[in-house]
Formats: structure tokens, C-alpha cells, sequence
């Protein structure tokens, strides 16, 4: 099996047919995920800049992220089904999309991120009560930028051209098989 | 009010942002980072007052320590918002879920800047304080939602 | 709060920063005025070729026929879904081959055979506005026929 031909299948779905083609499904999915983002990427933006001493700098580090973590941790799961049903609409247009890539590989790194700073930052957040080390802060500001371009390349995605109807004149044997309809 | 919605549609910086399509996605990028820094600390504060998380500081200590940062993602808000705004000024006058959007902002910030603030102190009786943070995350989940339907109205 | 502010500098910073390494080409669409010209108003007469009824947005092809026989195939973008069925559509209002008339905005690239739609006009006088006010457009309420022009060769 191609890969074409997996991604066919899957638009192929009534549950992929549902969302792409339905009224509200859609947006309804896509309103969650930013709802997501809007209520615990709080959670997430301050601990990072909890660990840069710009927030609630006279907290316990320990003491927020234990506290800041079941949060995170929701907002992750709400945004990650979200964008998985989305993804599931439309998965032809999306391979595609030179941004949902870059999203996907800064969501990689998000995960590298995580185990890279494991052992020293996150895994033990009472080491950083008695002072904030450099490694954390280096930590946190590459977390923001990380979770910034997930955002930004996020919102990219549906400017891309594999997004665009294919104008139907072209003759058959113009290969625009990856990424249109 | 046409006309001003008109003169903005043709100011310089919606010219501006016209000029290259992806000007306006960034900018609406800087949007939903800026409300989830805003609405991101009011939801802490709310869920707290609602005695589902962040027990170990009182709800006017939290709230005291995030409002810097809330107001910062208010500010990105209140510059981000009205630069897309006036990029289709008439158009988004015209749409009935950018009017609900609006309607809930203005309601949500009122109720910030006033009984929420009220609301995070030791005195208020708990019923109060929950009814204040359910009523703030309600507001605030209208105006995203608001906001997302504007292009599937 | 003047720290809050330079911190906040700094962090949309990053983010810009963030948003130059994204190196994803973007073509189109979002804020009418980046991709369509609000200055040049077409009329479309001619078959409907095919309907993509697709979120975010529907797309129309419709094939005029030239003065001088040519064809050639336009593609008209549309709201949601859910615009349309709010208007009483779906995507069976559309069958291939029905003869329309389309109103709209041209791509502001002028030799793309590309506009977006605001009414379509059926065979039986029905019309149905396709405008998504969301996106924006002119006024809803003013389209200059005058000025607009009709493809035809």
C-alpha cells in the first residue's frame, strides 16, 4: 500500500467526510483546540517563565510545577485529539503542506526537548528551589520558542497551496498527486 | 461608523498587512498567544477560585502574581485584534459572530477589571467567589468561540 | 510592569523569530484584501464544472465559453459549509453542468482565472449569496455592475 493510497482511504472515511465536508464538526474541533490553548496554555507559559524568574519569581519552582503539571497535561491531551480528527479530514492536503511538516518536526523536538531536560530540570523540579540554573533557563527559553512556532506554524497550515483547489483544466498525466484534490 | 470602518480598511497599516499574505497569520498567530497568556492566567486564578487547582496559594496571591502577565497578553490582544479588524473593518462589522465576540469581550473585561478582582478576596463567600469564576470562563470561552465561528458564520 | 512590557518585547521576539525560521511558502488566502481585489469586480457566465465542498472553504469551478470558443475554468471561492447551509444550501445545490451566473472579486493576481464569490445566480432567477463575511469583502450591500467585467475573452 502507497502511501497515496493510505491517505485516499482514510479521507475515504465517513468520519473524515463528516468533519471535512460537515457544517459544524469543523469548526466545532477546531474552537476546542484554541479553547485548549486558551485556557491551559497558561499553565504552560508560566511555568516556563516561572523558570526565567519573570513570574511568581517568590514561588517555590517545585511547588508550581507540581501543581501547574495536571493542567498542562490536559490542555496537551484536548489539543493533541483535536488536531488528530483534523488531521483525519483531511490528511491528502496536509501531506502537503510544507507547514504542517515544519509543525510536526517542531513537535518532535518538543518531545526531544522533554527527554534531553528530563534528568536534570523536569524530572526533578526541587533542584531548581534553591536558584534557577542557566541550563533551566536555557530549557525554558527554547520551550517557548518551540511551543511559539507550533502556534505559528499551526495557523500557516491552511495558507499553504496544497490548500488551493487544483484548477481542473490540466490534462491527467499533470502530477499534482500529493496534496490536492 | 461605515465610514471610519471604510477609512480603516484603507489606513496604511491595513494596507500594509494586505501586502504580503502572511502578514495577517502571524499577526493572528501573536493573537492566540497573546489570549493564552491572558486567558490563560485568568483560567488559573478561575479554576482556583473554583477549588480545582493551585491550592497552595490563595486566590489573591495568584491573582495578584499572574495580572502583570495578564495584562501584557491584553495588551497583545487589544493591538492584534483591531490590526485584523481593520483589514475587512465593513466585513467584520457586518458578521453577526464577530458582533457576539465583541459583545463578550467588552463583558469580560468589564467583569476582570471589576467583580473578579473582588471576587479573589478572603472575605467573599465561596458560593460568590465560584459563581464569579464560573461566569468569568464562560466569557471568556464565548469569545473564542465567537471568534472561531466568525468565518463559518 | 515597564519589565512585563520589555519581557513581553523579547518574547514576541522569539516568536517572530520563530515565525522567519517557519520557512513555509504561503500562496494565498485569508483577509480578502491580501489575495482578492476589491477593485475588480467579474461576472462569470457558464457551467458549473465541479463543486468542492470542503472546509474551510467551498470552491465552484465554473467553464465559460470565449468569444472565440475557447473554455476556460474558473475557480470562485465560496464560504464554509456551514455558511452555505445556513443559506439553505448543500452541495446537491450545485450539480455539474447547471448554467450560473457568478458575481465577485478577482485574485489580485489578474491572470489568475481565480475570484471570490458572492452571489451565484441559477437558471430559475434564485440567487444565493456565497460571500463569507468573515473573510471580508466590499460591502455586501454595493457591487458595482457598472464596473464589472464580464469574461469573455
Amino acid at each position: 500500500m502507497t502511501i497515496q493510497s493510505l491517505l485516499n482511504w482514510i479521507e475515504s472515511t465517513n468520519l473524515s467526510i463528516a468533519i471535512r465536508e460537515g457544517g459544524l464538526p469543523y469548526p466545532i474541533l477546531g474552537g476546542i483546540h484554541l479553547l485548549a490553548i486558551a485556557l491551559f496554555g497558561g499553565t504552560l507559559l508560566a511555568g516556563d517563565l516561572r523558570l526565567l524568574g519573570w513570574l511568581m519569581p517568590s514561588r517555590r519552582f517545585s511547588d508550581m510545577w507540581y501543581q501547574f503539571r495536571p493542567w498542562k497535561r490536559l490542555g496537551f491531551v484536548v489539543v493533541v485529539a483535536t488536531g488528530l480528527l483534523l488531521a483525519w479530514a483531511e490528511p491528502v492536503r496536509l501531506w502537503g503542506s510544507p507547514s504542517f511538516w515544519v509543525k510536526m518536526a517542531l513537535f518532535a523536538l518538543v518531545g526531544v526537548h522533554a527527554l534531553v531536560f528530563r534528568e536534570k530540570i523536569y524530572g526533578h523540579p526541587e533542584k531548581q528551589d534553591a536558584g534557577i540554573s542557566s541550563q533551566a533557563k536555557l530549557a525554558a527559553t527554547l520551550s517557548l520558542i518551540l511551543w511559539a512556532g507550533l502556534v505559528v506554524s499551526g495557523r500557516l497550515i491552511a495558507f499553504d497551496e496544497s490548500f488551493e483547489p487544483r484548477p481542473l483544466g490540466e490534462s491527467p498525466t499533470t502530477s499534482h498527486a500529493i496534496g490536492t484534490r | 461608523m461605515l465610514d471610519i470602518f471604510r477609512w480603516l480598511v484603507n489606513s496604511p497599516w491595513s494596507h500594509a498587512i494586505n501586502s504580503y499574505e502572511w502578514v495577517f497569520p502571524l499577526v493572528q498567530s501573536l493573537h492566540f498567544i497573546g489570549f493564552a497568556m491572558s486567558i490563560g492566567t485568568i483560567a488559573i486564578v478561575d479554576f482556583r477560585l473554583l477549588g480545582l487547582g493551585m491550592r497552595r496559594q490563595a486566590p489573591a496571591e495568584l491573582a495578584a502574581d499572574l495580572e502583570p502577565w495578564t495584562r501584557a497578553g491584553i495588551a497583545v490582544m487589544l493591538i492584534t485584534g483591531p490590526l485584523m479588524f481593520s483589514t475587512d473593518a465593513v466585513a467584520y462589522h457586518y458578521n453577526p459572530s464577530f458582533r457576539f465576540k465583541m459583545v463578550c469581550l467588552t463583558l469580560a473585561l468589564l467583569m476582570h477589571f471589576t467583580l473578579h478582582r473582588r471576587a479573589v478576596q478572603p472575605d467573599v463567600p465561596p458560593i460568590a467567589a465560584k459563581l464569579a469564576a464560573a461566569a468569568s470562563l464562560l466569557l471568556w470561552t464565548a469569545v473564542v468561540a465567537g471568534g472561531r465561528m466568525i468565518a463559518f458564520i | 510592569m515597564r519589565t512585563a512590557i520589555w519581557k513581553l518585547a523579547l518574547f514576541s521576539a522569539l516568536v517572530i523569530v520563530a515565525a522567519l525560521y517557519d520557512g513555509a511558502p504561503v500562496t494565498a488566502h485569508h483577509a480578502f484584501g491580501s489575495e482578492f481585489d476589491a477593485n475588480a469586480p467579474v461576472l462569470l457566465k457558464g457551467k458549473i464544472a465541479k463543486i468542492e465542498w470542503v472546509n474551510p472553504h467551498t470552491w465552484i469551478h465554473v467553464e465559460i465559453v470565449k468569444e472565440d470558443g475557447a473554455k476556460e475554468i474558473w475557480m470562485v471561492e465560496g464560504g464554509s459549509p456551514n455558511t452555505l447551509l445556513r443559506r439553505g444550501a448543500n452541495k446537491s445545490t450545485f450539480p455539474e453542468g447547471t448554467e450560473v451566473v457568478v458575481d465577485g472579486y478577482q485574485a489580485r493576481d489578474h491572470n489568475e482565472k481565480r475570484a471570490n464569490a458572492r452571489n451565484v445566480t441559477f437558471p430559475d432567477g434564485r440567487k444565493l449569496f456565497l460571500g463569507m463575511t468573515g473573510t471580508g469583502a466590499p460591502d455586501p450591500e454595493k457591487f458595482d455592475t457598472e464596473k464589472a467585467k464580464t469574461i469573455k475573452k
